[in-house]
């Protein structure tokens, strides 16, 4: 399972939450708190600058690198300033059949488009349902999908339910089109027959606003092996927490709290779907049940 | 300070016998703490129990941004930190010493010496520390009603959920979960013998507000949401997924719930008729002794649940709807011992 970090909101010097942080981005990629194990397959970063010459285009950094010894990612963090932010930390299993590589790497976000994506989770069986989830999709949009990642898909349909998948997207509407994606999954794996727990904890975001969902497929339904699901039962519903400053100036969110006092920070409950919008005075975070 | 506990000033103690009371005081050791300093803080790991025997302690509990929430104040003959006696978990408040305190304090590990080995006095005490947490449950589910300005209203018993069999591999997969993952195969074989298994499709009430839970219900498969809902928020007080149950508040007696459970994805649970549970919460054989511990430690996690800072959720249209439900059954309303 993988580890997430986003921000929106006053500008906010990348250093302190991936690196200078007591429970840091980073330090999660080699000592997650709230899970049991996390095998590290790269990192990635889309930070977005209000104050920029092309404020809708964020700056993007990859490695399948190990973040804790990359020095580029250490020296940028130490001069970027980010309105938004998403960062991400991808955790692969054990197995020949995982592929680690550039093209596997979160957020998401298809050259042309608005709006970009991270996932800290996994759709048990996608394997079987991927090609069914291409009646779904934009024309135009499965050409786009490089890697092999379930979180690609899910970008693409999260796309697909946007007015312009390329276009800008006020936050009601990424909230729309990401529970539309995931009702869209639920028919799917229904039709496959797909019964096993799969979390689809989702950050999505255009830079100006931002959706994120704590969320299960099959809750509490396991496979009767020693799969990585299987012993994730352990670690139980996958975590999102968000902070907000104290003046509502901008919002965290992120896998665990980055600081190991917690009182500043609120656990978002499974089946929901925050929406964080800017307004006049600053950032603000609502909380919606999610029932599809 | 004498060189044992006086644990007759202690309520919590009262009536166990002198022997486990012996038993229970060789594993204490005294501790003092000066005004001004901190017994423990919110979000630190569970360190033991403590018996106030002298001073004045306040518990607070933090907030964003430097706020602060004061609980209560406590004085000689208040016990502090009981939940760490029942499972692995962080302080749910801070505890500040107001006047120089002191007393004895039980290391959750002593007590696991004693609670292993199913001894009398230890799950008596699991069980009344369990029935503490349930009552402190009951008032946090109560005050986030009131809060919420949400009355229940009696309307109907969730007991028309269809009966299925036991699947084959059940009682090994039980064994995984976190209820009976330290008992026998044969103490969870006897737990399970004769429980009906019922189906809660995904939406369907398991319980109803303003009705006593008829049965505790532990969830095999599948997850129950327990919420208290109003007409424009729903307030999450616990998530059961396998191993964990829903219905605790009914073994304190008759008195109504103020929360709902609805299966949240389709659901497999085993039901024990509060006869049964009783039974069990009083009886003396393995299963049973087991079962007050696992009971207790249950209570133990959902009041932890309910206690963390979860952020309320606007209602999803549709999602308040609650289906015509039959007249609940005559239910038992003996309390245990």
């Amino acid at each position: 399972m993988c580890r997430v970090w986003a921000h929106l909101g006053d500008p906010q010097l990348l250093d302190e939450p991936l690196f200078a942080a007591e429970n840091s981005l980073v330090a999660q990629s080699v000592s997650p708190a709230l899970m049991s194990l996390l095998n590290i397959g790269g990192f990635g970063l889309l930070a977005w600058d209000a104050a920029s010459a092309a404020p809708e285009e964020p700056y993007a950094y990859r490695t399948p690198g190990v973040p804790v010894f990359d020095r580029n990612l250490k020296a940028l963090a130490r001069k970027v300033h980010a309105t938004a932010a998403i960062a991400h930390v991808r955790g692969v299993v054990y197995d020949p059949a995982e592929r680690v590589g550039p093209q596997n790497l979160h957020p998401f976000r298809f050259a042309g488009a608005r709006v970009a994506l991270a996932q800290n989770g996994d759709l048990h069986g996608f394997a079987a349902m991927r090609f069914d989830l291409l009646e779904h999709l934009r024309p135009g949009l499965a050409d786009r999908i490089e890697g092999t990642t379930d979180t690609e898909w899910v970008y693409a349909l999260v796309l697909s339910q946007l007015d312009d998948p390329f276009g800008p997207a006020d936050v009601d509407e990424m909230a729309t089109a990401v529970e539309g994606a995931l009702d869209i999954l639920r028919d799917v794996r229904a039709r496959h027959g797909i019964e096993t727990q799969s979390p689809v904890n989702l950050v999505v975001s255009d830079g100006t606003s931002m959706v994120a969902t704590r969320f299960a497929f099959d809750y509490g339904w396991y496979p009767d092996d020693d799969s990585f699901f299987a012993g994730e039962r352990e670690f139980d519903f996958t975590t999102l927490w968000y902070r907000e400053a104290p003046g509502g100036e901008s919002v965290t969110i992120a896998s665990e709290p980055l600081s190991l006092d917690r009182a500043d920070w609120v656990e978002a409950p499974e089946y929901s779907l925050l929406v964080i919008r800017r307004h006049e005075g600053g950032v603000a975070v609502e909380s919606r049940e999610l029932v599809l | 300070m004498s060189a044992r506990p006086d644990f007759s000033a202690f309520a919590l103690f009262a009536g166990l016998p002198p022997d486990e009371l012996e038993d229970l005081g060789r594993l204490m050791r005294p501790f003092a703490a000066p005004a001004g300093s901190v017994l423990f803080a919110e979000g630190a790991a569970g360190d033991g129990m403590y018996l106030l025997q002298a001073g004045t302690l306040e518990a607070v509990r933090p907030g964003p941004h430097g706020t602060a929430e004061s609980l209560a104040t406590l004085g000689p003959g208040a016990v502090v930190g009981e939940l760490s006696m029942l499972g692995p978990g962080t302080r749910t408040a801070t505890v500040n010493v107001l006047e120089d305190a002191s007393g004895w304090i039980l290391d959750p590990r002593a007590f696991d010496l004693l609670r292993l080995d199913l001894r009398p006095g230890s799950v008596a005490l699991a069980r009344r520390l369990g029935e503490l947490a349930a009552e402190r449950m009951r008032d946090r589910y109560e005050a986030i009603a009131a809060r919420m300005g949400v009355v229940p209203t009696p309307g109907g018993y969730a007991g028309a959920l269809p009966e299925v069999a036991e699947a084959p591999g059940e009682l090994a997969h039980l064994a995984t979960t976190l209820m009976f993952a330290r008992m026998s195969a044969e103490a969870v074989a006897e737990l399970a013998a004769g429980a009906r298994r019922l189906h809660a499709a995904r939406g369907a009430l398991v319980l109803t507000p303003g009705v006593r839970p008829p049965a505790l219900y532990v969830v095999v498969h599948g997850a129950v949401e327990v919420s208290v809902r109003g007409p424009a928020t729903v307030q999450r007080l616990r998530l059961a997924g396998p191993g964990r149950a829903v219905g605790h508040l009914g073994v304190l007696g008759t008195e109504p719930a103020v929360a709902e459970a609805r299966a949240r994805e389709r659901t497999v649970l085993l039901e024990l008729p509060w006869p049964r549970v009783y039974e069990l919460l009083e009886g003396a054989g393995e299963a049973a002794r087991a079962f007050v511990v696992a009971f207790s430690e249950d209570v133990v996690r959902a009041l932890r649940y309910a206690e963390r800072p979860v952020a309320a959720l606007r209602t999803a249209p549709g999602a308040a709807g609650l289906s015509p439900q039959p007249p609940a059954p005559a239910v038992a309303t003996r309390r245990p011992s």
